[in-house]
């Protein structure tokens, strides 16, 4: 008996908003630009140019190496790949080849599976590198024509181990990276504009089971790459598609193409790219006009210090902090400026409630202050684009009830209920909508300062 | 002195990697040529350098970097007089 075994690994891209480019000081800005604005002797790789690395583009990407707990190098250098393809006007690209800046890392987060239990899993992270963008082709007519604005920018290259099986932990495992380079402020790992672009790489291993129960596991000895995908569900529905693709395959005992693929998204479907007629023959050595990088220990550890507190671990504080629900938590942490928003407003919070006499305020939930305002905030009840302030005020008209307006409500309601006999025959009657026109009556007699919950609840337990 | 001669085929590899398409007679000059470079070079081997730790560069500068600015001036203005479009696009034969 026998089945197979999915080995996935991914490249992940990741362009830096840095100002200037990655060897020169032409605007690194180049989206929506008239193309070919940006372009100097070294971005377009005229002879004689001497390109100079851009400080901030290393320190982001040493930044980038320690989130995902990778040991700095403390040497590394810039090599040329060299390969002809119109978007690169050198004939090489500068990249790194085997002095990468970071190695060896890893990233850990919760996941549920499919019972909804939750696991905490880790993958490896090989490497972590920094290159330079490509410039960008279109192709129109017998024409390819080519835009270098985008050549030069810094561009890093984030490689893990092979060490997924499935494509929800790949999705789950890129949705977390994003997060993660989005709370950095390194790049707008924007997926539609191409700052951050995946590429999985798939293979299957065969795992027989002996009727002793021994498993026997083979490596793998092709490896197929999907390249440029630009969604988090399109990696998952290739890497899907892959898996079926290359069982179907082996199960006919052949063994499928080492070879780079395309995902039409249409389609839903990978299909093959024009094969390289040879193995990458790169050609890897020393970019000869850039010295090497030498890091101190205390100059890696005053970057470390500028790491932000990272999404799991926010996550957590706030599950332990506010008391909040693991998965409103989790919500809450995905975007940085609404995990801090959440905390503004908190603060907010308890500054207006310590105005009001304590003894007066009752909060009507039995939950946490944190889990009422992260309700407001996940269920959209208001919005974030509110001054947290304001959000505050409103999250305690909406949630709180002073004993002061709790007088006048009491007495709202009896009024209430003795002007409009026939509604609460109604109602007792089983007519349970009438409750509705007596909690409308209450809200105009108390001109609307009151939550229509609270009276809804209290005349239900009046009537009962 | 070994005297390495390429082979045909690493000729024919060669000038491929290096996007050169070369005629029958070429790849005869070429290749006899760029041998004959490769064992002037090999020359070297005779050095004792058991000694001498590898580097990969020999100006013994590090960390030369620039700050994150932009310096417009130095970007090219007129692209006037090369092979570019009226939008502005440099234009190659279409690649696929």
């Amino acid at each position: 008996m026998y089945k197979y075994q999915p080995v996935i690994g991914l490249e992940i891209h990741v362009e830096l908003k840095t100002k200037s480019k990655m060897f020169c000081q032409d605007s690194a800005d180049y989206f929506g630009k008239k193309p070919n604005t940006h372009v100097c002797p070294v971005c377009l790789g005229l002879p004689g140019a001497l390109p100079v690395p851009n400080k901030k583009a290393i320190e982001w990407t040493i930044l980038i190496g320690q989130a995902l707990n990778c040991s700095i190098n403390k040497v590394s250098k810039f090599d040329r790949k060299h390969y002809f393809y119109p978007d690169l006007p050198k004939g090489y690209q500068i990249s790194q080849y085997d002095e990468p800046i970071a190695s060896n890392g890893w990233l850990k987060f919760q996941i549920s599976n499919f019972k909804f239990q939750i696991k905490e899993k880790k993958f490896r992270i090989h490497r972590v590198h920094l290159e330079e963008d490509t410039g960008k082709l279109i192709h129109s007519g017998s024409d390819t024509l080519v835009d270098f604005n985008r050549s030069g920018v810094p561009l890093v290259e984030i490689v893990t181990e092979p060490d997924f099986d499935n494509s929800d932990d790949v999705k789950r495992f890129l949705e977390e990276l994003h997060t993660i380079i989005r709370y950095l402020g390194v790049s707008d790992a924007d997926m539609e504009k191409g700052s951050m672009r995946l590429e999985p790489n798939i293979s299957l291993r065969k795992i027989s089971i002996q009727d002793s129960g021994f498993k026997i596991q083979e490596l793998p000895n092709y490896k197929v790459e999907v390249k440029n995908i630009n969604s988090f569900n399109f990696v998952k529905r290739a890497i899907e598609y892959e898996i079926k693709r290359q069982t179907e395959i082996l199960e006919k005992g052949e063994t499928p193409a080492q070879e780079t693929r395309g995902f039409d998204s249409v389609k839903g479907i990978t299909y093959s790219q024009r094969s390289k007629e040879e193995a990458h023959d790169y050609r890897y050595f020393p970019e000869p006009d850039i010295p090497p990088l030498e890091f101190t220990y205390k100059e890696i550890e005053d970057i470390k210090k500028k790491l932000p507190e990272l999404p799991s671990d926010k996550e957590k504080r706030l599950i332990k902090e506010y008391r909040l629900k693991a998965q409103d938590a989790f919500i809450l942490t995905r975007d940085l400026r609404i995990a801090d928003y959440f905390e503004k407003v908190t603060d907010e919070f308890n500054k207006l409630m310590l105005v009001q006499d304590k003894a007066s305020v009752d909060i009507e939930k039995q939950q946490s202050l944190g889990q009422t305002i992260a309700n407001l905030i996940v269920n959209k009840r208001l919005s974030t684009s509110l001054d947290p302030e304001e959000f505050a005020k409103k999250a305690i008209t909406s949630t709180v009830t002073y004993i002061a307006d709790r007088e006048k409500m009491d007495k709202a309601v009896s009024k209430v209920i003795d002007d409009f006999p026939k509604a609460v025959e109604d109602y007792k009657a089983g007519k349970t909508n009438s409750i509705m026109f007596l909690v409308g009556q209450v809200m105009k007699e108390m001109k609307g300062q009151v939550d229509a919950n609270t009276v809804k609840k209290k005349l239900i337990k009046i009537l009962k | 002195m070994a005297k390495k001669t390429l082979t045909k085929e690493e000729i024919i590899h060669l000038s491929k990697l290096a996007n050169l398409s070369l005629t029958e007679e070429e790849i005869e000059i070429y290749g006899s040529q760029l041998s004959e470079i490769l064992s002037y070079i090999e020359q070297l081997e005779e050095v004792d350098t058991s000694k001498v730790s590898s580097t990969a560069q020999v100006t013994e500068l590090k960390n030369v970097t620039e700050e994150d600015e932009v310096k417009e001036e130095r970007s090219i203005k007129d692209l006037a007089g090369l092979k570019v479009n009226k939008d502005n696009y440099f234009t190659v034969k279409r690649i696929r």
